[in-house]
């Protein structure tokens, strides 16, 4: 989804991450009362130097949204 | 043998003047964080004995050591630890633990425990990652924020440079504070980037505090970024290891604006989520004894 229907919506960036992280993260947002939207990460989307640290896990690695439930 | 300027102090301790065999209840909490695995025993609540020690390549052995050093000398054995929580980024490869919890909720819970109440916001700045907390009187988390999948800005980041510039740990922030005027920050903290810009600043002729002080600023940004975005609210503590570097510490502070509470004599500021998981281990110890 483009950021800025994200946004849009009401979704709120977070953090780029993946697992184990990943799912620790969205289960505590949820527990705050939050909704989660997770991101699929594109390489080309990337800075070039972030590039080599996400080829070959890019697949696990997704950017977190959040909004507050309402 | 090349000399290790990275390698940061293991130790264990034992709180001076506590008996454990007159308490009721003995547990633990365990961090395995992705470069440094702490252990840390209660005893009704309070801490007891604690060890910190370099993650190996094995969560579940890190653990194991972690413990068993933190046992080492006290005549107490596993056995007698009544209930274990494991958290940080192997926590659920601690064998013995009864039970996981996100060391989110355990620095948050930790460092209600060693500063006290007043406690609202938690900086921990591990070895890998970077947490922005914020929480209750009680230590319960009410918004939080993590660095993305990247050890820029880390403990990871500040080991690379030690090593690249032969000054050992301990050195870097005292180190990085005594240049007369501060550089411009180095244009990325990426650990792989860094590196390559430092020594190009050391070829440039640059004496090795400004290149310090180029990275450890570059550091500091990149934090108060993370905890602008979350929100600083009094008061404001520092945990993990990058805590120990005043040369992060000091611009930290000077661009939020805010000073972080001194650290406690008695406690690591390092052992944090470790101590957060033994108090939580506890309450639910007490739970599951209330239950049956």
């Amino acid at each position: 989804m483009a950021e800025r229907k994200l946004v849009k919506e009401r979704w709120v960036k977070q953090t780029t991450i993946g697992e184990p992280r990943l799912r620790e993260i969205v289960e505590l947002y949820k527990s705050l009362g939050y909704e989660v939207h997770l991101e699929p990460v594109k390489l080309d989307e990337l800075d070039e130097e972030c590039r080599r640290c996400y080829e070959g896990e890019i697949d696990e690695v997704k950017t977190v949204y959040v909004r507050k439930k309402k | 043998m090349k000399k290790e300027y990275w390698r940061w102090p293991e130790y264990r301790r034992t709180v001076p003047g506590k008996d454990w065999t007159r308490a009721e209840v003995v547990t633990a909490g365990v961090d395995v964080g992705a470069v440094s695995s702490k252990a840390a025993v209660m005893i009704d609540g309070e801490l007891y004995a604690y060890s910190i020690m370099r993650t190996g390549a094995s969560s579940p052995d890190s653990a194991k050591k972690a413990m068993n050093w933190a046992l080492e000398g006290t005549g107490m054995k596993l056995d007698d630890v009544q209930y274990v929580v494991g958290t940080g980024y192997g926590r659920v490869n601690v064998p013995f633990a009864n039970k996981a919890i996100t060391e989110i909720t355990c620095h948050a819970r930790g460092a209600n425990y060693i500063w006290g109440p007043t406690v609202r916001t938690i900086l921990d700045m591990g070895g890998q990652d970077c947490k922005a907390i914020r929480c209750d009187e009680r230590g319960k988390v009410t918004a939080f924020l993590m660095n993305d999948k990247c050890a820029a800005g880390t403990g990871r980041g500040i080991e690379v440079i030690a090593d690249l510039l032969s000054v050992p740990i301990e050195e870097v922030g005292p180190m990085s504070l005594r240049v007369k005027k501060e550089p411009e920050p180095v244009s990325s903290t990426c650990v792989v980037f860094a590196k390559s810009e430092a020594l190009g600043l050391l070829r440039k002729g640059w004496p090795k505090e400004m290149v310090l002080a180029a990275y450890c600023s570059a550091m500091a940004s990149r934090i108060a970024e993370l905890l602008r975005r979350v929100g600083v609210e009094r008061d404001f503590v520092i945990t993990g290891g990058i805590s120990k570097n005043i040369g992060i510490v000091k611009r930290l502070e000077n661009i939020i604006g805010i000073k972080a509470l001194p650290m406690k004599k008695e406690f690591d500021p390092i052992i944090a989520g470790a101590v957060g998981a033994g108090l939580f281990a506890r309450d639910l110890y007490e739970k599951e004894r209330k239950d049956a």
